[in-house]
């Protein structure tokens, strides 16, 4: 699969590291080049520097179809934005946003899209720890 | 009418003023404690702090009843997320979202925000019309001196003043006709000069009178 992703952070560069090894191809977005340290060097990683929001860039991202993208700056409404802007733009089939506030989490679930909340998740982890889920 | 307005820099804090002073029920929402510290002076129970593009936030502001909601803070995704769960949650009937990046406002409208307002366009266009002067689109200005301004009207069709002299018009004290458009011609009129119909004017006017100069013409 093509997956692209926006935010090479902790999540976002493990992830590519991850997926490239299982043998997809990804193309990895973020505004600072200094994020790209994490990321193996790899032949399927490709790396894009700059903004999403700049025509040049998110054409560069997606100048092949991509089968996912997947959304995972560090700020809730960025991703929204970004997750919506680029279904308006590019029509891509699944996109994942990553939403840390459950209650906008559930508002965009509300709204068909596929959220990814975190904060549920680790509340949900300790509960099962816990024996209380 | 109820309104939430989001985000409390100099645009926000401004037009909750004016709304206040048009009498509508109003709350400015604001993320920084101390920006809205500041306002709770001037706004008291007008203004509460917290996160506008957060559910709790706007539920604690009575967005379910709210008639309009305006989003005006200086992020462009902030904005949007903001009237999107105005809508979606609180079923707000109109959502109106200040727009920074003039590329973000086809998005704003085609994901369901009611308006948008961009700065960067308004100024732009303000600036073309400066530039177009030489072409005989004449600006429309507020001169910096305060409460001074230059306006363009039309005649009514039944105006009182048409086929007047402007010496014998009872134009309101501080207001001036200096031009009268017509067709492509500009009449730089005199006491002795008449206004036809399809005249347009430009005036200079004291704000005081300019709803006066609106009705007599």
């Amino acid at each position: 699969m093509r997956i692209v992703i926006l935010g090479s952070g902790r999540v976002g560069s493990r992830l590519a590291n991850a997926l490239v090894d299982k043998g997809h191809t990804l193309v990895v977005v973020d505004e600072s080049e200094r994020k790209f340290k994490a990321l193996n060097e790899h032949s399927d990683i490709h790396r894009i520097e700059g903004n999403i929001f700049d025509d040049e860039i998110s054409n560069r991202a997606f100048s092949e179809v991509a089968d996912v993208f997947i959304v995972v700056t560090g700020k809730d409404n960025v991703n929204v934005m970004v997750a919506q802007a680029i279904q308006t733009k590019y029509q891509i089939k699944k996109i994942l946003t990553r939403i840390f506030d459950p209650d906008l989490a559930d508002v965009y679930r509300m709204l068909g899209f596929e959220i990814i909340c975190p904060t549920s998740y680790t509340i949900s982890e300790i509960k099962n720890i816990l024996g209380e889920g | 009418m109820y309104i939430i307005v989001v985000g409390g820099g100099s645009i926000g804090r401004n037009l909750t003023k004016f709304l206040l002073s048009a009498k509508h029920e109003v709350l400015l929402i604001e993320k920084d404690e101390a920006r809205v510290a500041s306002l709770a002076p001037q706004l008291g129970e007008a203004v509460i702090a917290g996160d506008g593009s957060r559910v709790p936030t706007l539920r604690e502001g009575g967005a379910n009843r709210a008639d309009v909601l305006v989003a005006v803070t200086g992020a462009d995704e902030e904005n949007l997320v903001i009237c999107q769960v105005a809508k979606t949650v609180f079923k707000c009937p109109r959502t109106i979202a200040r727009v920074n990046d003039p590329r973000d406002e086809g998005l704003f409208s085609a994901l369901g925000v009611d308006a948008t307002v961009s700065s960067t366009r308004v100024i732009n266009s303000l600036i073309e019309e400066q530039v177009n002067a030489d072409t005989m689109i004449i600006p429309l200005l507020t001169l910096r001196a305060g409460n001074v301004e230059i306006i363009e009207m039309g005649l009514s069709k039944n105006s009182g003043v048409m086929e007047k002299r402007i010496r014998e018009m009872r134009l309101p004290e501080g207001a001036r006709i200096i031009a009268i458009l017509r067709g492509d011609e500009v009449v730089v009129p005199t006491g002795e000069s008449r206004l036809i119909l399809g005249d347009k004017i430009l005036a200079l006017v004291k704000k005081e009178v300019e709803q006066s100069l609106r009705e007599l013409l």
